[in-house]
């Protein structure tokens, strides 16, 4: 056991610094508020790493990939948060989209869509959830007719992150009536008539996802993505590629700890360092605990995908880390109280807008409660 | 990063389970503790050679670091079998050989070999590094420890004096007058702990070790504590999953109610995430990292607490069977209950890591727990 980088991580790890740090260098100031201002910034940023080599970093070398392993994908994570990379637009496009289609895709769509995602050009979006069907994503009803060499696609699809910059979205769509293989996947260009995208606010009143209502959306049957009707297969192995994401967690725990930790050692309360609290210490060394575990979790969940025979710590990754953000979140807002609460100019505190994305994490994707059914089923053999 | 144990490790591994599974099942274990004898456990570790594990073989020992004693803490903690002589020796040992003494050696051989075992005197419900109050004079010590581990079935107490940049090791013969060992019984009766008090008992200086080298004791004791939780939540999660899997109530099995599959599902993170907890921090105590002492805290505040958390989800998904003598459950929950006080409670050990952490502005003096 050693939890050290090999010879060859480090090195990795020290090229991967280096080229991230220099991208957000060269970055034109502080990451703007709003999506579409924060586009040409990310895309800017992406250029840089996509010419550097490290834009499709699971991707093989003949898609203009990197192939680079697991624990290379993690430590990559790991740098772009230590160096403070800008928000990841493209994680749909890059993470999702392009290896579905690197998969199952044809020649001529791994031509037409690849070199975008890698380049930063075309933002990709995940046209699955419904009304519904949220966690029982079988239950979808949005259609797709034969229309000759085409299809026509009518139906709601909601949750849509992103769909706003999307030049393209993955489409789960019912061509038949068997629930799971009477369902087909497409590529959706977002400009085509009858799209139409509605900002869907959450309850802090921010548009950070979209309602997207396809009203008979003409496609081209070159869009299709595996055979008719075999869409659940292409999808499963879709939502697969999250795995990384999943086992390593999705916000950098780590330097939010630390930024809790310095903000109490600058708050004095009635006069005296808030640090000198005993609960309060107690609380922080629980969390700091747990976001240490956190990353070992992680690297266990990498090491036994890796070997290809995933074990059970691969399936707890968002049981423990939802929690824990949500508490970190929790203890930094009542530490500054109705200051953490204020909205006054459009501006936020950010620990509570951490609040309030940790719930939305802890639904993302399958609520908790939903997961804990499928741990103690598929891992524990408990009985359905 | 090789995050997995090694082919050696997991064969230390099976090994220990398959000699558990023959000769310390929970049947025995049972005999064992309601007669409070732990004598046929003791032998059964130094014949397999666990005493010796974690001690370099230049000493007489095993090899091995502190990654394979929790690989040997975990089967034992898994069992419930009592085991306390031999973790109070293997925490001993290596600090005795550490003296660099004649003595030391000797007494740490001696430990390997199970034949005569020395034993940390310290008290055993707070953090290690917090030393009994000893006064020592003219080759004489007194002092009182509550609840000193393995104490009761040890030939020698190791006893740790602070001495400015060093701790000083003494050695006192439990044969030796003026030296009381009152074993005290406690509900887990497969823990062994007994009230040590020296009046005026006859010492032989040992030698003295750093600092950080007692401090690596103190981690150790907290890492194994911390692997023998850890292999205690792990049954208990086998023991509870395969239960109400069986159990029938409205004509279907209770694992199929969602109540029970979630509780079952937080048990399973805990004893996942304790595992993180524990194999991190035994590593980087073997590996000498810079935070090693704050990951022995984490393993010992979090794996403890979740066993304790898995005991109870274990005992009321059980129901009433559970908590009855005849169910072996009592002796996991018990000894889940037990390790979470042995060697400091959670709240102890969270604030040994509070104390590592910037929590004031800088040049306010860090309060210093004690241990």
């Amino acid at each position: 056991m050693d939890f050290r980088d090999t010879a060859a991580d480090a090195e990795f790890r020290t090229q991967a610094r280096t080229v991230l740090e220099r991208a957000v260098a060269n970055l034109p100031g502080a990451e703007p508020a709003t999506i579409d201002d924060r586009l040409p910034y990310f895309r800017q940023f992406q250029r840089e790493i996509n010419a550097a080599g490290y834009a499709g970093l699971s991707w093989p070398r003949a898609y203009g990939g990197r192939e680079a392993s697991l624990t290379e994908q993690a430590i990559y994570l790991e740098e772009y948060d230590r160096a403070g990379g800008p928000d990841r637009l493209n994680t749909l496009g890059e993470g999702l989209a392009g290896p579905t289609i690197i998969g199952f895709g044809t020649d001529g769509q791994k031509q037409r869509f690849l070199a975008p995602i890698l380049s930063g050009e075309e933002i990709w979006c995940q046209l699955f959830s419904e009304p519904n069907a949220g966690s029982d994503l079988a239950a979808l009803e949005t259609r797709a007719e034969p229309d000759g060499d085409g299809w026509r696609i009518t139906g709601q699809k909601v949750w849509t992150s992103r769909a706003q910059i999307a030049a393209y979205g993955i489409l789960l769509a019912r061509t038949g009536a068997a629930r799971h293989k009477g369902i087909t996947y497409f590529l959706l260009p977002m400009d085509r008539p009858g799209v139409t995208i509605r900002p869907l606010r959450h309850m802090l009143g921010e548009a950070e996802f979209n309602e997207v209502f396809l009203d008979d959306v003409h496609i081209g049957d070159d869009l299709r993505v595996g055979e008719v009707d075999d869409g659940w297969k292409v999808a499963m192995a879709t939502l697969s590629y999250e795995r990384v994401a999943l086992a390593t967690g999705r916000v950098n725990i780590r330097r939010l700890i630390e930024e809790l930790i310095t903000m109490i050692g600058r708050t004095e309360r009635d006069g005296q360092p808030l640090g000198e609290d005993p609960a309060l210490r107690r609380k922080v060394a629980d969390l700091y605990a747990r976001a240490q575990i956190q990353r070992v979790n992680g690297l266990r969940a990498l090491a036994s995908l890796e070997k290809g025979t995933p074990g059970p710590e691969t399936s707890i990754g968002k049981l423990f880390s939802a929690p824990l953000v949500e508490d970190l979140a929790d203890l930094a807002c009542s530490i500054t109280g109705f200051d953490a609460q204020l909205y006054e100019d459009d501006t936020l505190d950010p620990w509570l807008r951490l609040a309030y994305q940790a719930r939305g994490t802890s639904i993302a994707g399958g609520t908790t409660f939903i997961q804990r059914n499928i741990v103690s089923e598929r891992v524990l053999g408990l009985p359905r | 990063m090789r995050v997995e144990l090694t082919d050696e490790q997991q064969f230390l591994q099976e090994a220990v389970a398959g000699t558990v599974a023959r000769e310390a099942s929970l049947t025995a274990v049972r005999e064992w503790a309601q007669n409070s004898d732990h004598g046929q456990a003791d032998a059964l570790a130094a014949r397999q050679g666990w005493t010796g594990i974690g001690l370099d073989e230049e000493h007489g020992g095993q090899g091995g670091g502190l990654v394979e004693l929790a690989v040997v803490a975990e089967q034992l903690g898994a069992a419930a079998v009592p085991w306390d002589r031999t973790l109070a020796g293997c925490l001993a040992g290596p600090l005795l050989a550490s003296t660099g003494t004649e003595l030391g050696a000797e007494l740490a051989l001696q430990t390997a070999e199970g034949s005569h075992v020395s034993i940390l005197c310290v008290d055993g419900g707070r953090p290690p590094a917090a030393l009994p109050e000893a006064a020592i004079a003219d080759g004489h010590a007194g002092v009182e420890a509550t609840y000193v581990l393995g104490a009761a079935a040890a030939d020698e107490l190791i006893l740790p004096v602070d001495d400015g940049d060093e701790i000083a090791l003494f050695a006192v013969s439990v044969t030796a007058s003026g030296v009381l060992v009152r074993p005290r019984v406690i509900v887990d009766r497969t823990r062994s702990l007994a009230a040590v008090s020296l009046d005026d008992a006859p010492v032989r200086t040992v030698g003295a070790v750093a600092r950080a080298a007692f401090r690596a004791a103190a981690a150790r004791a907290a890492v194994l504590t911390a692997a023998d939780a850890l292999g205690a939540a792990g049954t208990l999660l086998a023991l509870t999953t395969a239960y109400v899997a069986d159990r029938r109530q409205f004509s279907v099995p209770v694992g199929s109610f969602q109540a029970v599959k979630h509780a079952a599902a937080e048990m399973l993170v805990d004893v996942e995430a304790s595992r993180s907890a524990v194999q991190y921090a035994a590593w980087a105590v073997d590996a000498q990292s810079a935070d090693a002492i704050v990951q022995a805290s984490i393993a010992k505040a979090y794996a403890c607490a979740a066993a304790a958390r898995v005991a109870d989800k274990a005992l009321f998904l059980h129901g009433a069977i559970g908590y009855t003598w005849e169910h072996d459950l009592q002796f996991l929950f018990k000894r889940a209950k037990s390790d979470l006080q042995l060697f400091g409670s959670p709240d102890r050990h969270l604030d040994l890591i509070a104390a590592h952490l910037p929590l004031l502005p800088v040049g306010e003096r860090t309060p210093q727990p004690v241990g």
